[in-house]
């Protein structure tokens, strides 16, 4: 079949939602006609990105309507594909799934999904087979093709997404660390993070395996924060994996978290620049969180000062951040904020209202962990012959701390 | 995922039967019309009558749809479906990056198979039927229940970090007029199991799992599950399940009661930086099989009577090997990323190829498993 490109041109519109549309609009025709009078144009101000070919008659659209009322085979003639490449040269990938509808003698398209940002469409016109579904004769010039590329570009919500915070913030972390949160500016794409993930030794290696590959992967409801293990099976003592390869972070020695440009938000914004962290590995924490060696200090009478625990360790941010809570003497929670101090030592509740006198409890749910994952409950790795000395609270599901405002 | 091999036989022969039967269970009684709101999806599962049950992790809640994809197929067609990973991309108009396949199932008597795929920020289902066509299952006006699933930590005290914290469901399953579903916490390393009667009532029991591990039982752990079974083993219905941290282990099912520690038997080792991705039971010659899909292994072919008759616990023993326990079948199938049961005589995976790197949907005889 022969083909020839007759023409192209690079139009670009702007409009009030903050997206741009490049288009590289092309005409291809099997036999040398008239140049068709069909033509495709985008509608993004209502935000829904409309494809709207235009340029049919009206008497072969109101033949449409009877032919095909449920719209289903408008693909067949007026189909949309990712990429900028015809179908026949991406091995009859399906077109993109979206709604059809008859708008002001022209026929629209709204895909089911946003477009992706800064990738091309290919949106084309099958001349012939739209005669063909309306029964009307097809002649040499219905058999036209005419194609449409187009990229969409967001001038508004273009701004790289950045990391804003990694836990534990400290730079010697235990040999047995758990897990990592990473905090990002902005909503990531999840399911391929690990790529972009990568723990260097002190010699610069990269250390290969040292994250638990978890699918689903740990992501907050708001998509900007993830959760990262270190493998446990090689953590845990003994363990086969631990015995095989050793653990994942060896003392004394130096790390370097990195988190390379590649990770992407939903955007498709690379992250600004990539992100390190470095930490030493010190000894490792067998050893649960001992309340009876918590620092706190208690608020004035009739103010809103802060109410703290020092721990005298670090403990892990989200949890700590999630699991201690204030009761008033008529158990209702207290309303308040809190603060997670300097390196994750420290919880900090500041009272919405004034403290008034009487009696408070606080309330530490005890799987809380410090950061190897040591709940005030048991221990990450538990040797099962600990657990003769056990505190009564570690059976309980809530270890409640008492103190009493006095009078001012 | 997986549908317990005795009901799967049971719906192909009363398939047709069903349908007009009253005597049945009422599984769809307490749905409502209206739409499914999916935050995220992950893990799915048939259950009966065409109701497949979706994993939201960011909800937290576990959804059973009526698909009413229940007509039996007249013939049953073993269909190939070459770069479904990049026919899903284009489909949904994104680039592979833009797309990730989370979860198979099989619905048993329709045989169209349904995906849960994540593109962008969006959950989406998507149906492949026996021609290889797919389409969408639109959620917006459908028949359908929810269960939200209760949080071991008090309204109260999860509030103020009720924004950060997520289950991701790992597995469903359901067997024996319950749905089994094992979760994964963000934030705290706890392996938590929901067993719940179906159709949803409010009631769920959450179970505590631990294993041994290592030698004599020396150290003991949760660690959360990453693909499990219900079987039979003898007359004692089981949950087989597999760790992030590769153990085979089993819990008997009676034994799965609300806020208690429930030791398993480990029964073997599958290999260390394997995880195990889906375990399936099927029949070949009328003797069943369990199957194991791996990250970094074969597919593994196990005898539920060699599991059955396993009476220690590996945790009584030094390992002598990378693998131990129960014996297993190696079959030269690697890079199967999802498997489940397709009829009688196929299981059906997605499957990377090691010639060209393509993933791929198709069928796998049993003939050769």
């Amino acid at each position: 079949m022969f083909s020839k490109e007759l023409f192209a041109f690079l139009l670009m519109m702007k409009n009030l939602s903050g997206f741009i549309l490049i288009c590289f609009t092309s005409f291809q025709f099997t036999f040398a006609q008239v140049a068709p009078e069909f033509n495709f144009s985008f509608d993004s101000i209502s935000g829904t990105h409309k494809l709207i070919l235009s340029g049919l008659e009206k008497e072969d659209l109101q033949k449409l309507k009877m032919t095909d009322p449920e719209f289903s085979r408008f693909q067949e003639f007026f189909p949309v594909y990712f990429g900028k490449n015809a179908p026949e040269k991406t091995e009859n990938l399906p077109p993109v799934a979206g709604k059809y509808v008859l708008e002001n003698d022209a026929i629209c398209f709204t895909p089911r999904y946003p477009y992706l940002l800064r990738k091309s469409y290919y949106a084309c016109f099958y001349a012939g087979k739209f005669k063909n579904i309306i029964n009307s004769p097809v002649n040499d010039f219905n058999e036209n093709l005419i194609s449409f590329v187009f990229m969409v570009e967001n001038t508004l919500d273009n701004q790289p997404p950045e990391v804003t915070q990694v836990y534990p913030s400290l730079d010697v972390i235990p040999q047995n660390q758990l897990r990592i949160y990473i905090h990002f500016s902005k909503k990531m794409l999840t399911g391929h993070s690990l790529e972009h993930i990568k723990l260097y030794n002190q010699k610069g290696e990269p250390e290969e395996n040292a994250f638990l590959h978890l699918d689903p992967e740990l992501w907050d409801p708001s998509g900007k924060r993830l959760t990262i293990w270190f493998d446990p099976g090689r953590i845990k003592r003994d363990l086969s994996p631990n015995l095989q390869y050793g653990v994942p972070l060896r003392v004394g020695e130096k790390y370097t978290l990195q988190i390379s440009t590649a990770f992407k938000d939903i955007q498709g914004n690379r992250l600004h620049q990539s992100f390190e962290k470095t930490f030493v590995v010190g000894k490792a924490d067998r050893s649960s969180p001992k309340p009876e060696n918590w620092e706190i200090t208690y608020p004035e009478p009739n103010s809103t000062q802060p109410l703290s625990i020092f721990f005298n360790e670090a403990m892990d941010q989200a949890l700590t951040s999630r699991m201690i809570e204030v009761f008033d003497e008529n158990n209702m929670v207290k309303q308040g904020s809190v603060t997670i101090g300097k390196e994750e030592k420290s919880w900090t509740f500041t009272p919405s209202e004034n403290w008034i006198s009487g009696k408070y409890q606080i309330s530490i749910n005890t799987k809380l962990e410090d950061l190897a994952g040591n709940s005030l409950q048991r221990l990450f790795d538990a040797e099962t012959t600990q657990f003769s000395t056990t505190p009564s609270f570690k059976t309980k599901d809530f270890l409640t701390l008492e103190f009493e405002i006095p009078a001012f | 995922m997986k549908f317990v091999l005795k009901t799967l036989l049971f719906l192909l022969i009363t398939g047709n039967f069903l349908l007009a039967n009253n005597t049945n269970p009422n599984y769809t009684k307490n749905f409502v019309m209206g739409e499914i709101q999916l935050k995220s999806v992950s893990a799915l599962a048939f259950g009966p009558q065409g109701i497949l049950f979706l994993g939201d992790p960011m909800n937290a809640a576990v959804y059973a749809l009526d698909t009413k994809d229940n007509s039996p197929i007249s013939a049953f067609e073993s269909f190939e479906v070459a770069d479904i990973d990049k026919k899903i991309a284009s489909y949904l108009g994104s680039d592979l990056e833009g797309i990730s396949i989370k979860d198979m199932a099989v619905n048993p008597i329709s045989k169209n198979v349904y995906l849960s795929v994540i593109r962008m920020e969006s959950p989406v289902i998507i149906k492949v039927d026996s021609q290889g066509n797919l389409s969408e299952v639109t959620l917006d006006n459908v028949y359908h229940s929810k269960i939200d699933l209760e949080n071991p930590i008090s309204e109260t005290a999860e509030s103020r970090g009720r924004k950060l914290r997520t289950w991701a469901i790992s597995d469903l399953a359901f067997s024996d007029e319950k749905l089994f579903i094992a979760g994964l916490s963000n934030e705290e390393f706890a392996s938590t199991f929901w067993t719940i009667p179906f159709p949803f009532t409010e009631k769920q029991t959450l179970t505590n799992l631990e294993i041994y591990h290592a030698a004599h039982g020396k150290y003991e752990t949760q660690s959360p599950i990453k693909t499990f079974l219900p079987y039979s083993f003898g007359d004692e219905p089981q949950i087989l399940a597999s760790y992030t941290c590769t153990p085979l282990v089993t819990f008997p099912v009676n034994k799965l009661e609300g806020g208690k520690k429930l030791m398993g038997k480990t029964v073997a080792e599958l290999g260390n930086r394997n995880t195990p991705l889906d375990i399936i039971s099927y029949e070949k010659d009328g003797k069943p099989f369990i199957l194991i899909a791996n990250s970094n292994r074969t597919l593994m072919k196990i005898d539920p009577n060699d599991i059955a008759s396993f009476e220690k616990s590996l945790d009584q023993k030094v390992p002598s090997s990378d693998t131990d326990g129960v014996k297993f079948l190696s079959i030269a199938q690697i890079g199967i990323q999802q498997l489940d049961n397709f009829d009688e005589n196929n299981v059906l995976v997605i499957q990377r190829s090691v010639d060209d790197g393509s993933l791929n949907l198709k069928p796998i005889s049993k003939k050769r498993l």
